[in-house]
């Protein structure tokens, strides 16, 4: 395992508490994984569709910072992961496009390295049976969906993370953990992702459906592996509950602080008290 | 809707734009409807993203550039992956939206100005300020208090980290100025019209 560890902008800015419990697990299962030094914005999918060849080129240079310390790179961020890809996929391959991309970076970007996702990394390289070696304490009688989003199974041909329409990577490590992975039908539905700032009541109107049917569905909380999905289910869910006159109460929880809570971590190390659904009177009716 | 198909319809030259605008072929449809019955924003659109593809078969572009559609899409990409037939729905959507751009269409939807927010911050910092995307949001779009409600939350759960990264700005400002330069030789390799950026 040769990884360097690219945050991005959102988990270093507005998902302080993803990074942290990113951390504090990666460092306890002693992976020796660093933050990538140098590393700069992935453009998100606001750069996109006005300004296709800056999305392309600001990954490549994080790609060449991977280059300069012989590493491959793990992320968290779906969007950082995918936009990683994207630019990875442009400098692979001669044409048009890659000529194009090498005069706007002034240079080429040999894009060679493994980028992988910590979800993937933890059940196919380090290991379900690796994991639970680990774990001191069971996350038992929690009920919890696991709830993907969009950009980390779609599209497949670019991600291959794991079946678009019905993922287990994520229940898998959350079974791990001796919680109940339900099966539910919203796991891969958008959340509204960037409308939460330019028309926020789509992301409540979007963001409710899935809570709904995750609490129809039986769970007691979420589990979330993306820092935008996450702002929209905890940030706003108070305000969820207000435009539709529901109590849901569902604490979401980043997949990385679960597994933290399993290897018996300070819930402060693993930033738990940052939710803004308080996941303590959960816990603590579980015995955990 | 009437169609006036010697007046309304410009099939050759606006497929050609388009096939080359969103890298997929539009006429594999056989307007099953899948795309439109998962779209997650189909309830805002005018007209159903099926519709769109068939519009755009039809060569009707002055029905798809001055649609809403093409503004609410998302792009969460679900239309493309449950195609039957491999049209990439969600490239339509993000090719017709640069088309319009440079048709001079104005935006159905208030997505400018968060993109301008972030370029704004990528050119600053190198990376993104966070608060400064949503600071610069409000202003560009006129609602200053949007969402500043929340900022006192944020700061009491410390969900917020409030110094700006500096990072390679210098040397990105130097490359959104090349992209520039190339997609204006780009376009006028191909006689089109420029794109205008910010």
């Amino acid at each position: 395992m040769n990884y360097a560890y690219y945050p991005g902008c959102s988990l270093e800015s507005t998902s302080p508490d993803f990074n942290e419990s990113t951390k504090a697990i990666v460092d306890f299962l002693g992976l020796g994984i660093g933050e990538l030094p140098d590393w700069v914005c992935c453009g998100a999918s606001s750069l996109h569709p006005s300004d296709k060849l800056m999305s392309l080129a600001l990954p490549s240079l994080t790609l060449e910072s991977a280059n300069k310390e012989q590493k491959d790179i793990m992320v968290q961020c779906p969007a950082c992961y995918a936009h990683l890809r994207e630019a990875q996929e442009a400098l692979s391959h001669e044409g048009h496009e890659k000529d194009d991309l090498v005069q706007v970076i002034g240079r080429d970007v040999p894009a060679k390295m493994k980028i992988k996702h910590l979800s993937e990394i933890l059940l196919n390289e380090v290991g379900i049976p690796a994991l639970q070696e680990k774990m001191v304490k069971k996350l038992e009688g929690i009920k919890i969906a696991s709830y993907y989003g969009c950009v980390i199974v779609r599209p497949k041909k670019l991600m291959k993370y794991d079946d678009p329409e019905n993922p287990m990577v994520m229940d898998q490590l959350v079974s791990a953990t001796g919680a109940q992975s339900i099966d539910w039908p919203f796991k891969t539905k958008c959340c509204g992702a960037g409308y939460s700032i330019s028309k926020t009541e789509v992301t409540l109107d979007l963001t409710y459906e899935i809570l709904s049917q995750a609490k129809k569905n039986g769970a007691e909380a979420i589990s979330v592996l993306c820092p935008l999905c996450h702002i929209n289910l905890d940030l706003r869910q108070k305000a969820i509950e207000q435009r539709y006159g529901e109590k849901f109460n569902l604490p979401i929880f980043y997949y990385t602080q679960l597994l933290g809570l399993s290897f018996g971590l300070d819930p402060k190390k693993l930033a738990l008290d940052r939710l803004f659904v308080n996941p303590f009177p959960l816990l603590k009716s579980k015995g955990i | 809707m009437q169609i006036n198909l010697s007046k309304d319809v410009d099939l050759l030259q606006f497929g050609k734009v388009l096939k080359q605008e969103s890298e997929t072929d539009v006429r594999k449809c056989y307007q099953c409807g899948k795309c439109t019955a998962g779209c997650p924003l189909n309830y805002l659109m005018d007209i159903s993203p099926s519709q769109v593809i068939r519009f755009c078969q039809l060569g009707i572009k002055e029905k798809v550039l001055n649609s809403k559609t093409i503004w609410f899409c998302i792009f969460c990409d679900t239309c493309s992956t449950r195609c039957p037939q491999e049209v990439d729905i969600k490239g339509v959507m993000d090719g017709l939206r640069r088309m319009a751009t440079r048709e001079g269409v104005q935006p159905k939807a208030q997505v400018r100005n968060l993109e301008k927010a972030f370029a704004l911050m990528i050119k600053m910092f190198g990376r993104v300020y966070e608060p400064g995307v949503v600071a610069g949001y409000n202003f560009m779009s006129g609602n200053l208090f949007h969402d500043v409600i929340l900022f006192p939350l944020l700061l009491i759960k410390r969900k917020i980290n409030l110094k700006p990264h500096f990072k390679k700005a210098g040397e990105i400002r130097g490359m959104f100025k090349r992209a520039e330069k190339v997609r204006k030789e780009r376009a006028s390799e191909k006689g089109k019209e420029v794109v205008a950026h910010e």
